[in-house]
């Protein structure tokens, strides 16, 4: 089987063949993730195209240092924000409260309930993504600091308190 | 090693997948984009041509320094330590004078790269133990240990240099 990395080099010499087959291999998993930051699909097909046609463009810059999704989303995650970014539009979402008042307490192991959809909803991208990156497609802190583009440590804590955030609304909601 | 809580399939609604033929029509239009895009695997880039210009100034120093020191090694009586230590010595002199041509295209980048401060401390570092080793070998006697060692910390002087360069290079 031809590793990812050779497809690469491939593709850095001008092979669109093998580019196709980096498109296979990483749509569905990049379209799913960008999904979840706007209910428009046709806005989310155009940061996927964006992203791929920026991937290209730049991917004789890609070192193999990390892997190629962590650099694909990386860019997506750029394509996005700087969407929102423009004419300071806004993720349609971004009502977070602010969590400071949450406290600092570990919180007991993390269940996630189906119910938590909704409340993830509500928070701003980043956190919403770093909390998808991390517990839905299997990211490393590491992975997730270079696609966010934040320290490691940070992206840390703001998962510690995405999950504190998502399981004290829902024990709210139980009790009510 | 940390467990991942959630199985995709379970967290994705349908409603975060593609409609059906979304996949061949978007690329459709990535092919027909990156099919009119031209030179897409060279792109001037200036930044990188200054530096990589800089960085042909800086060798041609260095060269032009080992050539000349190396010159009059062969027609000079001094003892070869000694020799091989000045013409270290010029050679890395002719090296850091080049480094500002190089530095000096990034002086509008505000951001500072905190290796590149790392390096530059380990230099001023290596830069007093040199000077402190020529004193030494001044004032007292000189011996063949202490002139490879000399030798030795210009070659490490280099290597510093070379990779603040590098460094430069990489900088976003």
């Amino acid at each position: 089987m031809i590793s990812e990395n050779s497809v690469i080099r491939k593709v850095q010499r001008g092979n669109i063949k093998a580019y196709k087959k980096l498109y296979d291999l990483h749509f569905l998993k990049l379209y799913r993730f960008l999904s979840q930051f706007s209910k428009d699909h046709d806005l989310v097909e155009d940061w996927v195209q964006n992203a791929f046609i920026k991937a290209y463009e730049n991917i004789h810059h890609f070192g193999f240092r990390s892997k190629f999704s962590t650099w694909l989303f990386s860019i997506a995650m750029n394509e996005m924000r700087s969407f929102y970014r423009t004419d300071n539009r806004r993720s349609e979402y971004h009502v977070e409260k602010d969590a400071s008042e949450l406290g600092d307490e570990v919180i007991p192991d993390f269940i996630w309930q189906h119910d938590m959809n909704i409340y993830l909803s509500e928070l701003d991208d980043e956190k919403r993504a770093i909390f998808i990156l991390f517990e839905v497609e299997g990211y490393s802190h590491k992975e997730i600091a270079d696609i966010i583009g934040l320290p490691e440590n940070l992206c840390r804590s703001k998962l510690h308190r995405t999950k504190k955030i998502l399981k004290q609304k829902w024990l709210e909601n139980e009790k009510a | 090693m940390k467990k991942h809580n959630l199985k995709p399939e379970s967290f994705y609604t349908s409603d975060s997948y593609p409609s059906d033929g979304a996949k061949d029509k978007m690329w459709r239009n990535i092919n027909n984009e990156i099919q009119s895009g031209k030179n897409f695997g060279f792109q001037f880039d200036f930044r990188n041509f200054a530096i990589g210009f800089g960085a042909a100034i800086v060798v041609f120093f260095f060269f032009t320094g080992v050539y000349f020191s190396a010159e009059k090694i062969l027609s000079n009586d001094k003892p070869q330590n000694l020799i091989l230590s000045e013409t270290y010595s010029r050679a890395v002199d002719n090296f850091e004078r080049a480094l500002p041509v190089v530095l000096e295209e990034k002086k509008s980048e505000t951001e500072v790269d905190e290796l590149i401060n790392v390096r530059r401390e380990e230099l001023d570092t290596l830069t007093s133990a040199i000077q402190m080793l020529k004193t030494e070998i001044k004032s007292s006697s000189s011996s063949d240990i202490k002139y490879q060692r000399l030798i030795d910390l210009y070659r490490m002087k280099m290597k510093i240099i070379d990779s603040i360069l590098e460094l430069e290079a990489k900088r976003k």
